[in-house]
């Protein structure tokens, strides 16, 4: 079922680009320190929000200009007529470099921030946190969510009632000062480089409960068929039931569930490390490289890549939801029994 | 022209909501009215504005009551005037708009602490005397003269004859007596009761006659003067009541503007009209203040003082560049400016730049020797070792790269700072004293002499073998020492030091730093001071509460701790400029050397003004319109 659901997927126009686009940053990420021409901590502090060097073609070879820094009390610079430094390919462990003795010189694809930091750099090296938290939150969810809503749906009773009305409690609570009060109170038992965990743990602690709510009632209504019947009479043991009866007959939608729920654990990322609750400095993430860009100066002196970690979130969030659209429409009931 | 609009059209709305406003009170009326009112930006939208203010005003029920003015009884003028020579005597103008950056707490000056509820009861209050911040020198305020007896020790005022408060009561020295009692009762404790006492003894103050007070210091204490510029003059037909019945507290609060405004009679040049929580504050002139200019025009010129009230210092900066008010908070930060210039032309306004600022930038190591309730030691003994060792702080002093931090964080807007006492101070500060300019190598070099090693895997190591790294923390809103702490992380990453960043909010930082000492190090500043080095006696002697590195020690753990305990009682003992200066010099000679605190920047002072007002001056600290009374527009 899993590679029928697959072709279909490759075969519809839209969701194949979503699939190309993912495909694409994922391999980013995970190449990150071979495709950026930095180190993602590199300052150059005489190159602060330098705007993106231009490549040229000339003498047969990708050159990028040269800038001076005309007005340093408002980093304004212009580029240098006539004055062009070569890229190297697959230099030093690197994709690309410059091919220069100056260690000053910069390749800025996407300009420079506030210490002058490679953007470009950055935004690899973000990604690699932003991308996985999805993947690593959603296992987390899906695990719990399928656990505890399975078991309560399919054992009842006691279990069932404690744990929907502790399910109902956690849906009560607003999503962001859940997710602020649990941030500050696991943040103290980690060191500051390891605050991808904490948020992790915070996400994932507020989105399994609507998961588990569903799957509840899914399993409520499979556990009256008479597969599942006739596999109780003959006397297979619960678990053995809950995972051969009852998974693959809920994978459908946990599946549709975890690409749609993406999107919110990189919107979560994105929020806590703007309101500098997440990821903390030096290392770097999308949703911090964009606080970096609320302030004023961005805005009025036109810093605008520095808004580009803005815009990837913005694809991906698209890309996912289209995804998870697109699938729901897979494995909608209706359609399988059309078909 | 703008101004007479705008008053003009509060009238109108005041009007509109009056007629409106019989059925119910609604409070928030007047956030939507007053973005309306003060947003318009040419005349032909002014219609429309009028009648969505008009619409909006009617919708939402009722705004503020216009004031009823009467407390306010103009008397005849004080015979004794402070006469001050301007270089432009001006006339009256209607309005100044100015912002600050949070709200206030009180009007009380026994219970104010904040910096936002000072500057409003700088505005409405004056002291037996008062300072001229372009000069910094003390001047003549509510005493028009003073003589220092010859033991140094007691001090006689004369009071300014005929000046009234705003209410039309004579002020004389029963008022003075009443304020230090005030200030002195131990039912109240107050800052005064720290700043003015010597010894623990506070100042002994005496009625001679009417118009006569003395003040007497247990022993010989050089910033006499200065301290009594925060003793504001309380009115005693008002506040006696209070006193009396321990409500001191309660009094002067809040709620007293909103519904008795009348109660919050002033000496200083502005009466308070009116408050709306969060939005803003209004005050009017005071008719009866004491000051005049050269040409005999009492002062001060300005009518009426609006100041609105904004979350942060980006959205004031914001709004004054759009052209809304007359002046810029209290300051334009540095990497503002190159935008908030751009609009200079279109709304009319000038940035004065005024050079690196008084306030001090700074990282340093915790030295605490202490222990906590569980008897751990609050900083790990053998980084202990390393905080406690003079080579290792000069080590990462020189390590930071003072000038490329100001190039990049603050757009080269601002100086490196060595000393406690900047270079804004041209009378105190000393330029003798040691400066750490970045130099990987030297900090190399002393670190080798503490015996700590760089291994091939750069890592440095101390002479035990432990990895050199350590926590630094600051407060997560300051973009400026966010971003410094980054630069820091690298330049130590050089020398093979780990640096684990922390940002925290300001309130635990504040803990962390004065309470809990659970840190490493951390970078704070220190706010805008009065030149006179004794105003940081806090932070130089050993037992003060602001001796940052190793606060309230019980004896001085260091010998040159204990030197400059030594030098900054002498700094009090004496008067004459001269020898107060050579103390000074040699507490910054030792500091610097030291380094239990590494000053790190002195961002520039920007200034912004609609170019219309006159009079504008540099101050050395403090507010750039800390002299609102002499401003006028030349319109």
């Amino acid at each position: 079922m899993t590679r029928q659901i697959f072709i279909r997927l490759l075969r519809n126009r839209i969701s194949l680009s979503c699939l190309i686009i993912l495909a694409l940053l994922y391999l980013c990420a995970i190449f990150a320190p071979f495709l950026s021409p930095y180190p993602p901590s590199t300052q150059n502090l005489k190159k602060a929000f330098h705007p993106p060097t231009a490549v040229v073609f000339k003498d047969w070879k990708l050159q990028v200009k040269v800038y001076e820094n005309i007005d340093p009390s408002a980093a304004q610079y212009q580029a240098i007529e006539g004055e062009t430094i070569p890229i190297k390919f697959f230099t030093g462990g690197k994709l690309f470099g410059l091919d220069t003795e100056d260690d000053q010189a910069r390749i800025y694809l996407l300009g420079s921030d506030s210490t002058g930091r490679d953007v470009f750099t950055r935004l690899l090296h973000g990604a690699r946190v932003s991308l996985t938290i999805g993947l690593v939150g959603i296992s987390i969810t899906m695990t719990l969510g399928f656990v505890v809503g399975a078991l309560s749906g399919y054992l009842g009773g006691k279990f069932d009632s404690v744990m929907m009305r502790y399910v109902d409690f956690l849906l009560a609570i607003p999503t962001l000062y859940l997710l602020l009060a649990l941030r500050a109170a696991i943040a103290p038992y980690f060191p500051s480089d390891k605050m991808f965990y904490v948020i992790i743990i915070a996400l994932a602690f507020i989105t399994w409960s609507s998961s588990a709510r569903v799957i509840r009632g899914m399993t409520l209504s499979i556990r009256q068929r008479q597969f599942v019947l006739a596999a109780e009479n003959m006397g297979q043991g619960k678990f053995a039931i809950l995972f051969k009866h009852i998974l693959p007959n809920v994978s459908s939608y946990l599946l549709v569930a975890a690409t749609l729920s993406i999107p919110n654990y990189i919107l979560g990322e994105a929020a806590l490390s703007f309101l500098g609750l997440g990821i903390q400095e030096p290392e770097a993430s999308w949703g911090l490289m964009l606080s970096q860009a609320k302030s004023m100066k961005v805005f009025m002196l036109n810093f605008w890549w520095l808004l580009t970690p803005g815009f990837l979130i913005f694809i991906t969030v698209i890309a996912f939801n289209i995804l998870g659209d697109v699938l729901r429409d897979i494995v909608d009931p209706k359609m399988k029994t059309t078909s | 022209m703008r101004t007479d609009f705008i008053r003009e059209f509060c009238k109108w709305g005041s009007k509109v909501e009056k007629m409106v406003c019989h059925s119910r009170k609604i409070p928030f009326i007047s956030a939507s009215f007053e973005i309306v009112a003060f947003s318009y930006k040419t005349y032909s939208q002014v219609s429309v504005t009028l009648l969505i203010a008009g619409l909006v005003a009617f919708l939402t029920g009722c705004g503020p009551k216009t004031r009823n003015l009467d407390h306010i009884v103009e008397m005849p003028r004080t015979p004794e005037p402070y006469i001050v020579e301007l270089p432009y005597p001006g006339r009256s103008s209607d309005m100044y708009i100015k912002s600050i950056a949070g709200d206030i707490s009180t009007l009380n000056k026994v219970v104010a602490e904040d910096t936002y509820s000072m500057l409003i009861i700088d505005l409405f209050s004056r002291a037996l005397v008062w300072i001229d911040k372009d000069t910094s020198e003390v001047v003549p305020g509510l005493a028009k003269s003073w003589e220092v007896s010859e033991d140094n020790k007691t001090y006689t005022f004369h009071l300014r004859r005929g000046v009234y408060w705003s209410d039309g009561h004579p002020f004389d020295a029963d008022d003075v007596i009443f304020s230090f009692d005030c200030y002195f009762d131990e039912r109240y404790p107050n800052r005064n009761q720290v700043y003015m006492a010597v010894n623990n003894q506070p100042y002994e103050i005496t009625k001679i006659d009417d118009y006569t007070v003395q003040v007497t210091t247990a022993v010989v204490y050089a910033p006499t003067l200065l301290t009594l510029v925060e003793g504001y003059i309380l009115p005693e037909h008002i506040l006696r009541e209070d006193f009396e019945n321990g409500d001191l507290f309660d009094s002067w609060s809040l709620s007293t503007l909103k519904n008795e405004p009348e109660k919050l009679v002033a000496l200083g040049p502005y009466v308070l009209e009116s408050y709306k929580p969060g939005e803003r504050i209004t005050l009017v002139r005071n008719p009866n203040f004491y000051m005049e200019d050269q040409a005999g025009t009492p002062l001060p010129y300005v009518e009426r003082v609006i100041v609105t009230i904004y979350r942060d210092m980006q959205a004031a900066a914001a709004i004054f560049a759009q052209g809304e008010t007359d002046t810029a908070l209290d300051r334009i930060l540095p990497a503002d400016v190159p935008w908030v210039e751009k609009n200079a032309d279109k709304f009319d306004f000038t940035i004065y730049n005024w050079g690196p600022t008084a306030n001090l930038t700074f990282l340093w190591f915790n030295q605490h020797e202490g222990v906590n309730e569980d008897g751990k030691p609050f900083v790990e003994p053998h980084k202990q070792k390393w905080f406690r060792d003079k080579r290792f702080r000069q080590a990462i002093s020189y390590a930071i790269n003072r000038e490329g931090i100001i190039n990049a964080v603050i757009f080269g807007r601002g100086q490196p700072l060595y000393s406690f006492v900047p270079s804004r101070f041209t009378n105190w500060h000393n330029p003798e004293i040691r400066k750490y300019p970045y130099d990987p190598e030297k900090s190399m070099q002393l670190l080798q002499d503490a015996g700590f090693v760089l291994g091939g895997d750069n890592i440095l190591r101390d002479s035990e073998g432990n990895e050199v790294t350590f926590s630094l923390m600051t407060n997560q809103e300051n973009e400026m020492r966010t971003e410094m702490c980054t630069v820091i992380k690298e330049n130590l990453a050089d020398l093979g030091i780990d640096l684990e960043l922390r940002f925290i909010d300001f309130s635990t930082l504040i803990t962390k730093t004065g309470d809990s000492f659970d840190y490493d190090a951390a970078i704070m500043g220190l706010g805008n001071g009065h030149p006179d080095p004794s105003s940081l006696k806090d932070v130089f002697k050993s037992e003060g509460r602001l001796h940052l590195w190793y606060p309230q020690q019980e004896t001085p753990s260091t010998e040159w701790e204990a030197r400059i305990d030594e030098l900054t009682d002498e700094l009090n003992l004496h008067l004459d400029f001269e020898t107060r200066k050579t103390i000074s010099d040699e507490i910054q000679l030792i500091m610097a050397e030291e380094q239990p605190v590494l000053m790190l920047l002195s961002p520039n002072y920007y200034a912004g003004f609609k170019s219309k007002w006159k009079n504008i001056k540099m101050p050395m600290y403090g507010e750039p319109d800390w002299n609102l009374y002499e401003l006028w527009a030349d319109e």
